[in-house]
């Protein structure tokens, strides 16, 4: 970076998006700063329990819930290199179908399947992602059998964990380095590039002069807990803050205009199964299949599994289930998810200091989905030969018989006695030339400012059904290189 | 190249205050019988008036320095001592320098002596100045109730409470909701670009210095400081107004304490000459008092508000060996935070530092005893590092909600704890863990909607550290038939 007083360019955030931003713009030969809001762990502090991960590498320590009729736990990474340091790697690319309907719906340019691929194929190089290299684990084989008794169509989904140690702590960091996040390969890249990364440093404000975005106003967390409040200028920024925190900013410094308008989720319920042998979930990788059948409307896959997070799903009914904790070794966990069109919104808080508040309401679409999910998959699992099958559900602790299961294909779940969860969230300003329904144009420039962009997970038009990174990084590395060729 | 000492700016500041120091001063004294104002001096009785009259403003010094040190925060090496002789020392300043640099000389040595940033110090030196600013509002308008008013100080104390209306919900708004505040001088940068930057920077330290009154405790004790500050410089006029022979309540001294210390607010030279004695002895002449007597009184309270602290400001100096040459240069460096900087190669300007945070309280008996009741449901021993390990994850997990969600929590437990103690006539954290387990079963899975609300981010806490914590995974749970 030069002695100048400004930057070429400010990225807001380190995660999938903003690595890949900085990554880009840096190659280009531009001064980047990247403004991360969380710590830089070290890996050596990766790979503790996940009370202590959630302490460390969470957002508000993992209390992000999002509020509606039906409340949604959601977390999301807070640390240098953002969700993709405590997600389980998972990579997809969007169904072709998806993209489709983004091109339909939103008039989203330059993003067909073909267009996307160079993207996809680059990031893809880039992470090393891969099939898992060992054998499968038990819980993997197991929900492997119930999907060929099924007779289901199924994938095993590569992940950004070349040569996987199946340590079982993607969550709270991965010790041993294999997976790919963020802060392991693209932002070291980034780096030697010259884009210059602050840790600590959360940006409150976007300081706007008539259409251009002069720069931000930032907290920067010093050693002794003390915040010191900076100005830093800047010709370009790009917001690659999330979901969540995107949209907040962009409100926050005054730009509405169909921001944080339309929050889309994949809302999740998981089921514990107990099967009649050993499966020791909580000493391997999580399940490695994902069940394609129901695509992009439900996904059934396997989950994170360890002690804490069985008690915490049986904790809806602990009184009749804390028993089973005996059993931990027998159990595994797997999830349905469904691809969400509930209305959702994202708000800075009129109270606290820059509090953020998320809101969805379950649609009767999500609630059938979610039902149908449920059904399906207990069956699956009953398949499989579990004994039993405990869904995170107030009024249903347990499911015992694939008749008992498939009620719920017909019959709608309790909606307020479920536990549901969330990992991916997006779409919250969405990108294209549709006016009408879209915060940033097709390739991320926010409407009505000449110099700001969006870059993350918050510009998916709309659900992709799969799990997001692949496409956020593919989407940001188009709209970066789109960016540089046009100066 | 060090900076040329007369500026245009520095000279306009200078001029301007002669200009207005001559103003008020003519307007003072234009319509008093100079000889009447001689003779009420003369026959002024100063003792014991005029010492008690110092002793109390001096006293005022002292919870002045208090209160710095409050500011300051617990960590901070200042004594009490340091902080009176250092905020004495600002106001010294402001009585021989022009432009109230007395405020930047206080910011520079309180940085000096602690070894806080500069912004940090002008942080609190602006705070201190708007407590002040409220504290002589509430007086003013307190004495102005008792005694009643008449005339153009009608006028003002409208205003007044206008004013102090804005700046009160300014504070709060600023101490509750600073990011709303930012963003509306956001807004306004982005419409008006001229004052953006320093609109954004004035807002950004008034935010930075409302969070110093964030703890409710400690707001309400610097609040109540902020009070007897002048209550105490009040106590000045009052006793030198005895000295007079004028039988005045304290609500006449309160008031013209108040309007007076808005009125050298106006340009003057330094010491407030001109500025403090007109609107003294107008205040005192709406209570009905002779002008002639109005006049002298002000020049006395003027002396005995200028000299003693003066002095006790170049004590100080000399004191602690700083030159007055070296206060200046840390005075100058106090004005310009804004100066560029690096940090891991990044071009910023600093608008301010805020204070460390405070150390962790004590934790609340009520999350051990819901940690305990909670694992009480299920049969059999509680492996009690783990139980710590639960109590101690659930305490900073609550903690971690945002700002709504957390008052909601606070609200639900108060009306668990008062439904608890009504019940059984004791705290919920003094019952038996089974009774402790009777009742947490009752709320987290009973029929009642709200107390299950309630009690889901509770039991999913308690339950997933317990069983993630180390020792748990092996010694509590076994490894079941296989």
């Amino acid at each position: 970076m030069t002695d100048s007083k400004r930057v070429d360019a400010i990225v807001i955030g380190s995660g999938a998006g903003g690595a890949v931003t900085a990554m880009t713009l840096a190659g280009a030969g531009m001064s980047v700063a990247v403004l991360e809001e969380g710590a830089n762990v070290p890996r050596r502090e990766y790979g503790k329990s996940s009370p202590e991960g959630m302490a460390q590498l969470f957002r508000r320590s993992g209390m992000t819930p999002i509020l509606g009729r039906v409340p949604i736990g959601f977390v999301e990474g807070r640390c240098v290199g953002g969700s993709t340091e405590v997600n389980s790697g998972f990579w997809h690319r969007a169904p072709r179908e998806v993209l489709l309907s983004w091109q339909s719906r939103f008039d989203l340019q330059g993003a067909t399947e073909s267009e996307l691929v160079p993207h996809y194929e680059w990031a893809e190089q880039r992470l090393s992602v891969s099939p898992y290299p060992g054998e499968w684990p038990k819980s993997t084989k197991l929900f492997q059998r119930g999907i060929d008794a099924m007779g289901w169509a199924v994938r095993e989904i590569p992940r950004t964990a070349p040569g996987c140690q199946s340590a079982n702590t993607c969550a709270s960091g991965c010790a041993s380095g294999k997976k790919q996040g963020m802060s392991q390969g693209l932002l070291p890249e980034a780096k030697a590039a010259g884009a210059n990364i602050l840790s600590h440093c959360r940006v409150k404000l976007l300081l706007r002069q008539g259409r251009r975005v002069t720069g931000v106003l930032a907290e920067i967390t010093r050693d002794n807990g003390s915040v010191e409040l900076v100005r830093i200028d800047a010709d370009h920024v790009f917001v690659c803050a999330g979901a969540s925190q995107t949209p907040t900013l962009l409100r926050q410094s005054g730009l509405r205009y169909k921001v944080g308008d339309q929050l889309r989720l994949h809302p999740m319920l998981k089921l514990t199964a107990r099967f009649p042998q050993p499966v020791n979930a909580q000493n391997s990788v999580l399940p490695l299949l994902q069940v394609n059948e129901f695509w992009p409307e439900i996904s059934l896959g396997g989950a994170y599994f360890s002690s804490g997070h069985l008690a915490f799903l049986l904790g809806d009914n602990w009184p009749q289930l804390s028993m089973e904790m005996e059993h931990q070794n027998h159990f595994a966990s797997y999830y349905v998810a469904v691809r969400g069109n509930g209305r959702g919104s994202v708000r800075p808080s009129a109270l606290g200091n820059g509090d953020t508040a998320l809101r969805y309401d379950l649609s009767v679409d999500d609630l059938r989905s979610m039902s149908r999910g449920v059904a399906r998959l207990a069956t699956l699992l009953l398949a499989a030969g579990a004994e039993a099958v405990y869904p995170a559900i107030r009024s249903i602790p347990v499911i015992r018989t694939e008749l008992d299961a498939v009620r719920w294909l017909t019959e709608l779940l309790p909606a307020k006695d479920l536990s549901l969860t969330t990992v991916h969230a997006f779409s919250s300003c969405p990108m294209g030339e549709q006016a009408g329904l879209t915060a940033a144009n097709s390739y991320g420039r926010v409407h009505h400012v000449d110099n700001l962009y969006v870059n993350d997970a918050s510009m998916l038009p709309d659900s992709p059904g799969v799990n997001p990174q692949g496409t956020v990084m593919a989407l940001a590395r188009r709209n970066a290189l789109h960016f540089v060729d046009s100066l | 190249m060090s900076p040329p000492l007369w500026t245009w700016s520095r000279v306009a500041v200078l001029v301007s205050g002669v200009a207005g120091s001559g103003l008020f001063l003519t307007l003072a004294f234009r319509s008093v019988d100079l000889a009447g104002v001689k003779d009420a001096l003369t026959a002024a009785q100063l003792w014991p008036w005029l010492p008690l009259g110092v002793l109390s403003y001096l006293i005022g010094h002292g919870v002045r320095g208090l209160r710095c040190r409050l500011l300051f925060g617990r960590d901070t090496p200042l004594s009490t001592a340091t902080a009176s002789n250092i905020v004495v020392v600002g106001y010294a300043c402001n009585n021989i320098l022009p432009a109230r640099l007395g405020e930047f000389v206080r910011a520079g040595m309180l940085a000096e002596r602690t070894g806080l940033p500069y912004a940090h110090a002008l942080t609190v030196t602006f705070v201190e100045r708007l407590l002040d600013g409220i504290a002589i509002l509430v007086l003013l308008l307190g004495g102005a109730w008792v005694v009643g008013l008449a005339g153009w100080i009608q006028d003002l104390v409208n205003v007044c409470v206008i004013v102090f209306a804005v700046a009160t919900a300014g504070l709060l708004l600023a101490i509750f909701a600073s990011n709303s505040l930012l963003a509306l001088a956001g807004a306004i940068g982005a419409r008006i670009p001229a004052v953006s930057a320093p609109l954004i920077g004035l807002v950004a330290k008034v935010t930075q210095a409302a969070s110093l009154l964030a703890d409710p405790r400690r707001a309400v004790q610097i609040g109540a400081l902020s009070l007897l500050v002048w209550l105490f410089e009040a106590g000045l006029f009052s006793s030198l107004l005895n000295a007079f022979g004028v039988d005045a309540r304290f609500a006449t001294s309160l008031l013209t304490m108040g309007v007076t210390n808005l009125g050298i607010l106006a340009p003057s030279t330094p010491g407030f000459i001109g500025t403090f004695h007109l609107f003294c002895s107008e205040a005192l002449q709406s209570q009905g008092i002779a002008a002639e007597t109005s006049v002298a009184a002000a020049v006395l309270i003027h002396i005995g508000f200028y000299v003693p602290v003066t002095v006790w400001g170049a004590g100080s100096l000399i004191w602690y060996g700083t030159q007055l040459g070296n206060t200046l240069a840390a005075a100058r460096r106090a004005r310009h935070p804004q100066s560029l900087e690096f940090r891991e190669g990044i071009p910023m300007h600093s608008l301010g530092v805020g204070e460390p945070p405070a150390p962790p309280r004590p934790a609340d008996p009520i999350y051990e005893a819901l940690t305990r009741g909670l694992l009480g449901i299920r049969p059999g021993p509680v492996d009690e590092d783990a139980r710590a390990y639960a109590t101690n994850f659930l305490e900073h997990q609550l903690a971690s909600l945002s700002s709504y969600l957390r008052l909601q929590l606070r609200l639900g437990l108060l009306s668990f704890r008062v439904c608890v103690a009504l019940r059984y006539w004791r705290p919920f954290s003094r019952l038996p863990v089974e009774t402790q387990s009777t009742v947490v079963q009752w709320w987290a899975y009973g029929p009642f909607p709200l107390g299950r609300q309630l009690f889901r981010p509770i039991r999913s806490l308690v339950l997933l550290a317990y069983f993630d914590a180390p020792r748990a995974a092996s010694v509590q749970l076994g490894t079941g038939p296989s």
